[in-house]
């Protein structure tokens, strides 16, 4: 079991260090990197300019003193080298979560560390993801089981149907119709954000405040998820239900309750795990365009405004960060299924 | 399982017959586009602003006026006929009975081909009320030839020279002060749609009657031009309504259609042909071989595919064909570790164990034993990921990442959100696209549903 969890364990770190060095190289050999670094000393040189303007008059001199912290910052960011050496050093530097400071996000206390900044958007992002992903998988269960029972009916079909054909529902698109119909028609639920402004005093009024304006987002992460969780139990169950030693129980007089949970539900439940962990690159990237729409302030909609911005050291934190997530995410899932599956124990 | 057994089996259930009709509507749709439809219509007419200049802008379909009963005004171009040629100048005629409950949406003189042999011609275009107001609607001084021109000259043949009213002072002038001399009204912020305005208390509303439009172009004997003619913007136009550019979005989800089909095939056949290949090669030859594509494939598999697109499209700017590269890139590990597994299973089997025993070559082992036994998964997956491609790419159009140069349904709706569509209740911009989106989505997911027995020979019991 061990084994077979360590070399889970090598894959994922080998996920993360080949997305982050994607990143580098391809922002380094777009020569990306180097124009943010230039712009980034040319800010900081005209604010010293300032500065120095006052100590030194001779303006040959001050011209001197300029030129040659240019030269000094441009070693220190390793601009005098070609971009493809800084590879090593920013994977590290990402790696151990030294991820610098952003040019256009700010955290409320108005820090410009991306570090700070992630840390109030993630809680966002995964609160909105979690909770979804839970109701989809848990409804999707429960209705996939019980048509599992009903298989050729008209009921079962048209729902296996729907659930299967619910996979091509874009969810930006749903959130759109949702905002349209609920938002600005019917006017129940707020159309962005994530708190009334102003935000309500008191605890209590605020939770219920984020509670409301998370309705229509989860809604519609479950709505475009909660499809293939139907459609996955039910053809996992079927097939489990179709067993000989499902037969056998059964013949045997067990009650009905028991052989669905432990002679059905059981053995399918590591297909289940794994489905559910398939599906979970969907949502965190699905997490982008929803908060796109509804203005979330998490994760995807920082992403969203760090590209159109260009803010590269936000950029490469984000990504790496959504990577780690989703490989925290399949490591938590591979134990669970170690967990649930014993023939895999052995 | 035979292509003919497939295909009687798929339509053979309600959701297998669904897919097919809705594929072959599509299918039909963008044969025809391709026809009728120029290639370049996104950069030639669809991204060129003065092209839908005689259209109303941000007016819903026509058909919701007729289904809500909301008053209506019709798209109107009215071509004047030339009724005379007097000493020095020709004229051009035409009349319109005004009897709408709402006023057009602009007013546009469209002026096409003058020519001319001598000095340049000057034409005034003049529009007379039923109240006895001549109000002038436009003065246009054609620009002189240059030196190296020879005559006849010919001036805005192609495109035509298309001016508004409210851009001539002499519009605004003589309207503000006959609705001051006649009505007593005061009337600030003219625009050209209320050439045929009576000023209110209430605002501007129709003045109903008999228009007559005269168009003089004053010149040598000789001189005319191919037509003049006076746009009346509609209160709504056409299948699916316009934009605030004034495009009509029924030619854009028009041409909506070929793209989205060219983008899933292209990626699902790509994606099938890779995740295949590489799963029956590691499946068949085991060994070190297997082991280095089962772990690559792992590790790509555990990318997360949106962000790492954004990124990528943002960085790189890529046209379609690139997107669709990266997409391919990042999808077939799914297919190439289902793929092995069957392999596997299926190397085991007495046939296989046979066809190697009569010496057959590995070649021929796997063409002919081993992928047939596993083509009809192979196949109802090229099915599956059809839409997956096409809703990557209108996600990243929606995004503001998609190819400029082709319109596709993810960036009209971008466009739509953009612009505020929502708030401000412009449901014709962003419903259909993404109805259209889901409506492809459904056709392959009922074929592939149609194919669930095929795959699973379990539920061929059932």
């Amino acid at each position: 079991m061990f084994r077979r969890l360590l070399s889970r364990a090598l894959t994922l770190t080998a996920v993360l260090i080949t997305v982050l060095t994607l990143l580098t190289v391809v922002l380094g050999a777009t020569g990306y990197s180097d124009r943010i670094i230039q712009s980034l000393i040319g800010e900081q040189l005209r604010s010293m300019r300032e500065s120095l303007a006052q100590r030194i008059r001779d303006p040959e001199e001050l011209e001197r003193a300029l030129s040659g912290l240019k030269s000094e910052m441009e070693r220190a960011y390793g601009l005098d080298r070609p971009w493809y050496t800084r590879i090593p050093e920013t994977v590290l530097r990402v790696l151990t979560l030294d991820l610098g400071d952003s040019r256009t996000a700010r955290s409320t206390s108005g820090s410009t560390k991306v570090i700070d900044v992630l840390s109030e958007r993630i809680p966002n992002t995964v609160v909105l993801v979690t909770t979804a992903m839970l109701i989809s998988s848990l409804l999707g269960l429960y209705i996939g089981a019980t048509l599992s029972k009903r298989v050729g009916t008209r009921l079962e079909r048209s729902v296996t149907y729907l659930s299967a054909v619910s996979n091509s529902l874009p969810s930006w698109w749903t959130g759109i119709l949702l905002l349209i119909v609920f938002a600005y028609q019917l006017r129940l639920f707020p159309g962005s954000g994530m708190f009334s402004s102003p935000p309500p005093e008191g605890a209590l009024e605020r939770a219920v405040d984020v509670l409301w304006h998370s309705v229509l987002p989860v809604t519609t992460l479950v709505l475009i998820s909660i499809g293939p969780s139907i459609y996955a139990s039910r053809t996992l169950l079927l097939n489990v239900a179709q067993e000989d030693f499902v037969s056998v129980a059964r013949s045997k007089g067990l009650p009905e309750r028991v052989v669905s949970l432990r002679y059905v539900l059981r053995p399918a439940s590591p297909p289940i795990v794994t489905g559910l962990a398939l599906s979970l690159p969907a949502s965190l990237g699905g997490a982008i365009l929803t908060e796109t729409v509804f203005n979330w302030p998490g994760m995807g909609r920082l992403y969203y405004n760090a590209v159109i911005m260009g803010d590269e050291v936000l950029i490469v934190a984000l990504t790496y960060l959504f990577t780690l997530m989703y490989v925290a995410a399949r490591f938590i899932l591979e134990v669970l299924y170690h967990l649930l599956d014993p023939r895999v124990r052995v | 399982m035979s292509a003919s057994g497939s295909w009687k089996l798929l339509t053979s259930t309600w959701s297998g017959r669904v897919g097919v009709s809705l594929l072959a509507a599509m299918v039909v749709v963008s044969a025809l586009v391709l026809i009728l439809m120029p290639l370049d219509f996104g950069t030639r007419y669809w991204n060129d602003p003065a092209h839908w200049m005689e259209l109303p802008k941000a007016v819903p379909p026509a058909w919701y006026a007729w289904f809500t009963g909301s008053p209506y005004f019709p798209q109107t171009k009215l071509t004047l006929l030339r009724v005379g040629d007097d000493a020095g100048f020709v004229t051009y005629v035409g009349g319109l009975k005004y009897d709408y409950e709402v006023l057009p949406s602009h007013v546009l003189v469209v002026i096409r081909g003058v020519r001319f042999s001598g000095d340049p011609p000057t034409i005034a275009v003049d529009l007379l009320r039923p109240d006895g107001l001549r109000l002038p609607l436009a003065r246009v001084l054609v620009p002189p030839p240059s030196p190296q021109e020879r005559s006849p000259y010919v001036r805005w043949s192609d495109p035509p020279l298309r001016a508004a009213p409210e851009s001539s002072q002499d519009f605004i002038t003589a309207l503000t002060g006959w609705f001051s001399a006649t009505y007593s009204a005061e009337v600030s912020g003219v625009t050209s749609r209320m050439a045929f305005a009576l000023p209110t208390s209430m605002g501007p509303v129709p003045l109903k009657g008999e228009y007559v439009l005269v168009a003089r172009l004053f010149g040598s004997p000789g001189d005319g031009v191919d037509s003049v003619s006076v746009v009346l913007g509609g209160s709504h136009y056409g299948l699916a309504g316009t934009d605030v550019v004034g495009r009509d979005i029924f030619l854009g989800l028009l041409y909506g259609f070929p793209v989205a089909l060219g983008i899933g095939a292209f990626a699902s056949v790509l994606v099938t042909a890779i995740g295949t290949l590489l799963g029956l090669l590691s499946g068949y030859y085991r060994g070190l071989l297997e082991e280095a594509i089962q772990r690559v494939a792992d590790v790509v598999a555990n990318v997360p595919l949106l962000p790492l697109l954004v990124f990528l499209s943002f960085l790189l700017r890529p046209g379609i064909l690139t997107i669709m590269s990266i997409l391919v890139l990042f999808s077939w590990p799914g297919l190439t570790i289902i793929v092995r597994s069957m392999v596997l299973q299926v190397i085991e089997m007495p046939f296989v164990e046979a066809a190697k025993a009569e010496g057959a070559g590995d070649m021929r082992v796997i063409l002919h034993h081993v992928l047939p036994q596993i083509a009809p998964y192979v196949a109802a997956q090229m099915v599956f990921f059809v839409p997956s491609a096409i809703l990557a790419e209108a996600g990243l159009s929606f995004l503001g990442l998609g190819d400029p140069t082709i319109p596709t349904w993810g960036q009209i709706l971008e466009l739509g959100f953009r612009t505020g569509a929502v708030f401000t209740g412009y449901w014709w911009w962003v419903i259909p696209p993404g109805l259209l989106l889901v409506l492809t989505g459904v056709a392959f997911a009922s074929i592939a549903l149609g194919l669930e027995p095929l795959v699973n020979p379990r539920l061929r019991k059932a």
